[in-house]
């Protein structure tokens, strides 16, 4: 099993250095010269410069540049950003824990919420509930992020002023707030994001969901269970959704690239100062080396999610523990 | 149709058992009026082909038949004088696993594969005798010593992928003993594995009824199975049967033509070299039953009475009784054409 | 340009959708897999209404200049008319700079579909020759091909997209469709390279080997069919997601750049007060959803027909 995980995380690196190639190819082949054009800038001042000019050798040619690239990748240094005047790798800092926060009470909520209206479905198979959840899952699923974003603004923060409209908390007054007042006020700034993210994702839940559970009460074993005289709920819970829980843990590795995209666009309706509205902002001002380290930042996310899903599959489904067999 | 006598002593006694699958090409008649009697620590054996019915009988029993399939009503099904047909689902379940079990075909897919052996085997005690986790484990790893695995401790703990065929269908076997059942009906259980293992399994039935006071039901196809373990036997043949037997009697005095070609179907060591004979056409769609005699278009000795009149069951021996027009008028138990070692050849 | 007007796509719409519906009926009774697939997409009532509507929005995308009011781009007057919600004489309201914004969404449609499908072509395309050829040489070269698209898809698209986008600047209207077409290829050659490995351990195609057929041949005359259905369905769920993702770019300002319209864009001309000009938002808004919806159901319905023994969602 060690061995196993061991393989799987130097796949994982081997993904991120991929995708930081093609990040670094792609900045190659870009008119101009993006690199030194970051570098050049009259904005940056001249020491800086000339450090990172030495840093990432521009004026080396393009292999040894690659190496010097994926060495400072490796270690994290990841150029300056001169829209934000300081490191690449202190913005991304910053903004990194918010988007995660975003992206987790989201994913909890999406698989919750998607997992309930799959048992749900497939448990009511045919009837007018089935049929309801059906469209409206795939209501949202056919749904634009930012749209949503904005339509449950309009609704709940502007027509229905329940919730704040942007932020992660209400400038100002947050600093005068109590205990009580400010956890309370980040739950009100965290809803109507999270519920966005929650939503669109939970549909794509859903659907995997039914029919995993729906594949899994034909299997022989549900008649053995029922033929053992277990009660149905019994037969419901351990045997039938513990198995279509399964198929659904891979989804969640399979999502995460929609959902780190998700938030891009839920971030920049609503303001929220995460990655996603970095990078907008960055491709606004220019800031390439900002936009480019943020690209190989999602892949890593990315990797290291799916790579946590693969291994809470391997907990789950006992037949892949033991290679050896 | 004279049905046999119900003697007071039956351990399960089938009524005009009819189950029926509504479906959109129409009513599937899978299982259409089979009535028999189990005595305790009886071991008989359904035996037919593949969509005879014989499965359906055992999961009505059970009672597991699911929508769109239907117990008609007046079928009977009686466990220890009690009409199983009758009770409510809870009052059911209690009987499942408790008082009659049954293990199935393929043991890979009907066990979970998520738990252990040892747990789903647990299970049983747990839900009915609200036995312990310690409990119910422990008495868990004794049916499995009794089914003859080896360090039975050890393998409980093991998922069902780690485990031979054979093994995984005494983890089958053992799970329904753990309540110690009255009935058994083993569905197709050696159909699976090897032969070497079939024997095994086989014995070890035959073993555990003895040491349990246990009747089984056997449903199988292969009818050197049901010679080996069974005292009476029931040929199905199309939801219905067709002949009922000791097995002595019924091997050595076949009377029904369908038996007559199944036992000459299956091959024999030592005897001279001819082609394997074979019963000629395929059974008729569930949901088209013809009106007469099911088996009249793959009868040698067919002749007009048997195509338009539904043949009842006759006594044709002691306990021995055969749904043909034979028994009234045995003088057409003559083939058509052909010689007479082809049997079942074509008019 | 009348309400009467509309009534002219709608009918091209329901007449196509019942004269493919009869071809299908007629392939149908001609037996074979294709003929049953046909038969059960006629059938499932959602697929066809799917399928009528996406006709539908294509027949106002190729009729939007006698359907559309206005031309999208005129500012009609910028003193009285800008920013009015919708009424009788603009259903759609007008934006901020006085256009009719129900014009700019019938042109907008044909912007976003003529995208989306151009895109997807190239998708398709692309990954149906690298899964394909992954598929067949299979080994090493295999492993190396499918660890490659591994990395490429844990890049989220989006921000692949935004990258070249905010490296190249402003991209013409073709730059845009083959920068979607070319990374959306991913998921596409997995599923093609699939079928093909399942296809090249078929008989027919061992025997075809067996018989002195070529490679190319053999990859042209049997195993390109199988894959057809495959195809297929990945191209219509593909429709319904690059418009999401092509509105989405447009609204972040890097994809179709004003004044062209496309129901993405015209969104973004709503963010300086989402609650004011809330027609802007929600009529191309719900334009993209129903169109996306119909392309799922469509595509739903597809696979449905094609592969009844594979898992259905909803």
């Amino acid at each position: 099993m060690r061995a196993l995980v061991a393989r799987r995380l130097l796949q994982a690196v081997v993904i991120v250095a991929i995708s930081a190639t093609a990040t670094f190819l792609l900045v190659q082949l870009a008119p101009g010269d993006p690199f030194s054009n970051m570098i050049d800038n009259p904005r940056i001042p001249p020491e800086v410069r000339e450090r990172w000019r030495a840093r990432w050798g521009l004026d080396r040619p393009m292999h040894e540049q690659y190496v010097l690239y994926l060495r400072n990748v490796a270690r994290g240094d990841l150029g300056w950003s001169f829209s934000q005047s300081r490191p690449v790798i202190d913005a991304i800092a910053e903004a990194v824990p918010r988007t995660l926060l975003l992206m987790g009470v989201g994913l909890l909520g999406a698989f919750l919420l998607g997992i309930a209206t799959g048992v749900v479905r497939a448990g009511r198979r045919g009837s007018v509930a089935d049929r309801a959840l059906g469209a409206g899952t795939l209501f949202f699923y056919s749904m634009p992020e930012f749209w949503l974003a904005i339509m449950a603004m309009l609704v709940f923060a502007y027509w229905l002023p329940i919730f704040p409209t942007s932020g992660m908390t209400t400038p100002v007054l947050y600093d005068y707030m109590s205990l009580a007042g400010k956890v309370r006020d980040r739950l009100a700034h965290l809803i109507l994001p999270t519920a966005t993210l929650v939503l669109l994702t939970a549909a794509i839940i859903a659907r995997y969901q039914r029919a995993a559970l729906l594949d899994v009460a034909t299997q022989d074993f549900v008649r053995t269970a029922r033929a053992k005289g277990l009660p149905e709920r019994a037969v419901l819970w351990r045997h039938i959704l513990r198995n279509a829980l399964l198929p659904v843990i891979t989804l969640l590795g399979l999502s995460l690239p929609h959902l780190v995209g998700g938030t891009v666009f839920i971030e920049q309706v609503f303001a929220w100062p995460g990655m996603g509205r970095l990078v907008v902002g960055a491709i606004a001002a220019r800031d390439h080396a900002l936009v480019m380290a943020i690209v190989v930042l999602g892949s890593v996310l990315v990797t290291l999610g799916s790579l946590m899903a693969d291994l809470l599959y391997m907990v789950a489904d006992p037949r892949l523990r033991d290679h050896a067999r | 149709m004279t049905a046999p006598d119900t003697r007071p002593q039956a351990l399960l006694s089938v009524r005009d058992l009819r189950t029926y699958f509504h479906t959109d090409a129409g009513i599937a008649r899978a299982v259409d009026g089979v009535s028999f009697d189990v005595m305790p620590r009886e071991t008989i054996g359904i035996v037919g082909e593949s969509g005879c019915g014989k499965s359906v009988t055992s999961l009505s029993i059970m009672r597991l038949i699911r929508a769109p399939g239907v117990i008609e009503a007046g079928s009977r099904v009686e466990l220890e004088g009690r009409n199983l047909l009758e009770l409510p689902e809870h009052e059911m379940r209690r009987i499942r696993g408790n008082r009659v079990a049954m293990i199935f075909q393929e043991p890979m897919t009907s066990l979970n594969p998520v738990f252990t052996v040892g747990e789903q085997i647990a299970e049983v005690a747990r839900v009915h005798a609200n036995a312990s986790r310690r409990e119910a484990w422990d008495r868990a790893v004794e049916m499995l010593q009794l089914t003859g695995i080896p360090s039975p401790a050890e393998r409980a703990k093991e998922y069902p992928h780690q485990l031979s065929g054979g093994m995984r269908q005494r983890v089958m076997i053992a799970m329904a003993l753990m309540m110690n059942p009255s009935l058994l009906i083993a569905d197709e259980p050696t159909t699976a594995l090897d032969v070497t293992i079939q024997a095994q399994i086989l014995e070890l039935l035959q073993n555990i009824q003895e040491r349990f006071a246990m009747s089984i039901i056997l449903i199988t196809h292969d009818l050197g199975v049901i010679a080996e373990v069974a005292q009476r036997v029931l040929v199905m043949y199309a939801g219905e049967i067709v002949e009922q037997a000791s097995v002595g009697d019924l091997f050595a005095h076949p009377h029904h033509p369908y038996t007559e070609g199944l036992l000459a179907a299956m091959p024999t060591l030592g005897a001279a070299r001819t082609r394997l004979a074979v019963i000629p056409g395929t059974v008729p769609a569930p949901t088209h039953w013809p009106p007469g005699c099911r088996f009249h278009d793959r009868c040698p000795y067919a002749w007009e009475r048997p195509e338009r009149e539904h043949p009842p069951l006759f006594e044709v021996g002691p306990s021995h009784w055969s749904r043909c027009f034979l028994a009234e008028e045995p003088e057409h138990r003559r083939v058509i054409t052909g010689s007479e070692d082809r049997v079942g050849e074509r008019r | 340009m009348t309400l009467a007007s509309w009534l002219v796509p709608l009918a091209v719409a329901i007449l196509a959708t019942a004269a493919i519906s009869r071809v299908w009926a007629s392939a149908g009774t001609s037996g074979g897999p294709w003929g049953t697939a046909f038969n059960r997409l006629r059938r499932n009532r959602g697929g066809m209404l799917g399928l009528g509507f996406i006709l539908f929005v294509a027949a106002v995308a190729l009729l939007a200049r006698w359907l559309a009011p206005f031309d999208p781009n005129d500012q009609l007057d910028i003193i009285a008319l800008a920013s009015r919600p919708p009424s009788l004489a603009y259903p759609f309201g007008t934006d901020i700079y006085s256009r009719d914004v129900l014009s700019r969404v019938v042109y907008g449609a044909r912007i976003s579909l003529s995208i989306a499908l151009l895109a997807v072509a190239v998708s398709i395309t692309v990954g149906t020759t690298y899964g394909a050829i992954a598929g067949y040489i299979g080994g090493r070269a295999d492993a190396v091909m499918m660890r490659i698209i591994d990395a490429l898809l844990s890049i989220p698209r989006i921000l692949i997209l935004l990258a070249i986008l905010a490296l190249w600047g402003r991209v013409s209207l073709g730059a845009l469709v083959l920068i979607l077409g070319l990374t959306g290829w991913f998921g596409t050659s997995r599923l093609v390279r699939a079928q093909v490995l399942a296809l090249k351990a078929e008989d027919m195609v061992l025997a075809a080997h067996a018989l002195g057929a070529r490679g190319r041949r053999i990859l042209l005359r049997h195993i390109l069919p199988g894959v057809t259905s495959t195809i297929v369905v990945a191209a219509t769920l593909g429709i319904g997601n690059v418009i999401t993702l092509e509105a989405g770019l447009s609204f972040l300002g890097v994809g179709v750049r004003q004044p062209t319209a496309s129901w993405g864009n015209i969104i973004s001309d709503a963010s300086a007060d989402y609650a004011g000009l809330w027609w802007i938002s929600l009529f191309p808004g719900l334009a993209i959803v129903a169109t996306v919806m119909a392309c799922n159901i469509v595509g739903d319905a597809l696979r449905d027909a094609l592969d009844p023994r594979e898992i259905q969602p909803a």
